[in-house]
């Protein structure tokens, strides 16, 4: 009988101490403090030094990278290598599994401090690299291990009979559609 | 000389802007309540609380309302509509009425009947129907088992609230709220809150379990039944359970500081001020308003069986030991 409600007295005691003791809350936009060493902002892309891989892209558990790729020849060597055009990363898909940046093999894609994401609109999330923007709603289909666009001088055999339908298709089409554009 | 204001004291004229104010002071107190207990569980936690809105945060009560009144007012599908829309009106009228009597000065009170604390003990219990309507026509399950849930400790609490008053009204010898403030005039140590201590104890608990605060909020116990009786409810209805919430705590509190604590009787005879004594009054209720939420952010919540032991095991039997020791000490001296 004497410990009745000496729980509860001392809970409270803690509680009216604590009502008047400094508080420990930091105004957010006010004040930021240091991020800790690792951590993991948004991701950024050094258009200069990617090789166009296209390894972020298929190893990104969320396919919030898509790359639009063509092949130039740089150096004049007659040999053209695979350059990235277009280069979206749609944040509002990213977890920050930093996949990505442990993958690429020339350390292009990297966290940046920066990690207040927002925005009114979900396609603003998608942030453009490159010198073309690619289409972020197209959920980007990481090419297969067959690599058919790499490939496509070797396995021409391969590549033949899509031509082919796709010239049996434009010769299908034409008829129709030449009269229309003559009309045009 | 007949002024505006002996005008406004007539009698149909003195209820209408008597109710007018009641309604007003209801709904700001409310506003300004939540405002204050957000204040008070930041604090607690170690936290500034709301503090973007205007300085210091003051303006905060006026965004809530105006973003309770932006959205929408949801029902369910198959919900009793109609009695879904009056449970708040049923839960916050009540509360509003029994304002009426709760004597701010000698003079100032809206209607000082002889039965006030009969008036305010059969009004308050009008809550628990609001509560019932609520849960019943929101056609939810959750819904119907926080509503006789709270319908059950409401009414359990009921009785040592009652109980409770019987004490000051067999010293008094009147049920009018001015008689009992009267009867408690001279220095604190006149106040009912001395001979009175365990009914004062026991009030003070039914008080909080009326008003369905923690430790005894098991209406709307968060972990077990969601949101309670108001799951479903949305937007201003949603806001006027609150509001209505809250201002029975404000009228708890404002009984409590009448019955036991001298109501405008201030603590030392010198310090009377004369038409001001609203003053006093306004700070023992508000010193009680702000021991329940300290006690709110201290307190964990208690199980539905032990809430029901305490009320019936440990409250009614005090309660009743001490109106025996009332009685007793009446007829002795």
């Amino acid at each position: 009988m004497p410990q009745l409600g000496q729980g509860t007295l001392k809970g409270m005691g803690i509680t009216i101490k604590h009502l008047f003791s400094k508080k420990i809350t930091r105004q957010y936009p006010e004040y930021k403090r240091d991020l800790p060493e690792r951590a993991r902002g948004m991701l950024t892309v050094d258009m200069d030094r990617c090789i166009a891989c296209l390894q972020c892209m298929r190893v990104c558990p969320d396919h919030c990278i898509s790359i639009e790729q063509e092949k130039r020849d740089f150096d004049g060597s007659g040999k053209p290598k695979p350059y990235a055009i277009g280069f979206v990363i749609d944040d509002s898909r990213c977890m920050y599994c930093s996949l990505c940046v442990e993958v690429c093999p020339v350390n292009c894609i990297y966290h940046t401090e920066e990690f207040e994401v927002q925005a009114y609109n979900r396609l603003e999330l998608a942030r453009q690299f490159g010198e073309r923007p690619v289409d972020p709603t197209i959920d980007p289909q990481p090419p297969t291990k067959k690599k058919p666009k790499k490939s496509a001088k070797d396995g021409a055999k391969g590549e033949k009979p899509k031509g082919k339908k796709a010239a049996e298709g434009d010769t299908e089409k034409s008829p129709e559609e030449k009269p229309g554009e003559d009309a045009a | 000389m007949f002024s505006f204001l002996d005008f406004l004291n007539q009698e149909p004229f003195r209820f209408i802007v008597g109710l007018a104010g009641v309604l007003f002071l209801t709904l700001n107190l409310s506003a300004i309540l939540v405002m204050s207990e957000r204040k008070t569980a930041g604090y607690i936690q170690l936290r500034y609380g709301p503090n973007r809105v205007g300085p210091r945060g003051l303006f905060q009560p006026l965004a809530d309302i105006l973003k309770l009144f932006t959205k929408e007012n949801l029902s369910p599908a198959r919900a009793d509509l109609w009695i879904f829309l009056a449970a708040p009106i049923a839960m916050f009228i009540p509360v509003a009425i029994v304002w009426m009597t709760v004597p701010f000065t000698e003079r100032s009170v809206i209607a000082d009947m002889n039965i006030a604390l009969l008036f305010f003990v059969a009004i308050t219990s009008i809550g628990a129907l609001g509560v019932i309507m609520a849960g019943y026509g929101s056609r939810s399950t959750f819904s119907l088992l926080g509503a006789l849930r709270g319908a059950a400790q409401m009414i359990s609490y009921e009785v040592p609230l009652i109980l409770s008053l019987l004490g000051v009204i067999m010293i008094t010898g009147s049920l009018s709220l001015v008689d009992v403030v009267n009867g408690q005039s001279g220095g604190f140590w006149h106040w009912y809150v001395w001979p009175q201590l365990p009914m004062f104890l026991i009030f003070y608990m039914s008080a909080i379990a009326e008003a369905k605060r923690v430790p005894f909020d098991l209406p709307e116990g968060e972990s077990e039944i969601v949101g309670g009786y108001m799951v479903e409810y949305s937007g201003m209805t949603w806001g006027l359970i609150q509001a209505s919430e809250f201002a029975g705590m404000g009228l708890m509190s404002g009984i409590v500081a009448t019955v036991f604590l001298g109501g405008w009787q201030p603590p030392l005879p010198f310090m009377d001020l004369g038409v001001f004594n609203w003053f006093w009054f306004g700070m023992k209720a508000a010193i009680i308003m702000f021991t329940f939420q300290w006690i709110r952010w201290s307190v964990p919540r208690l199980r539905m069986d032990q809430l029901m032991d305490f009320g019936w095991k440990v409250l009614v039997p005090g309660a009743l030991i001490w109106l025996f020791v009332t009685a007793a000490w009446m007829a002795i001296f």
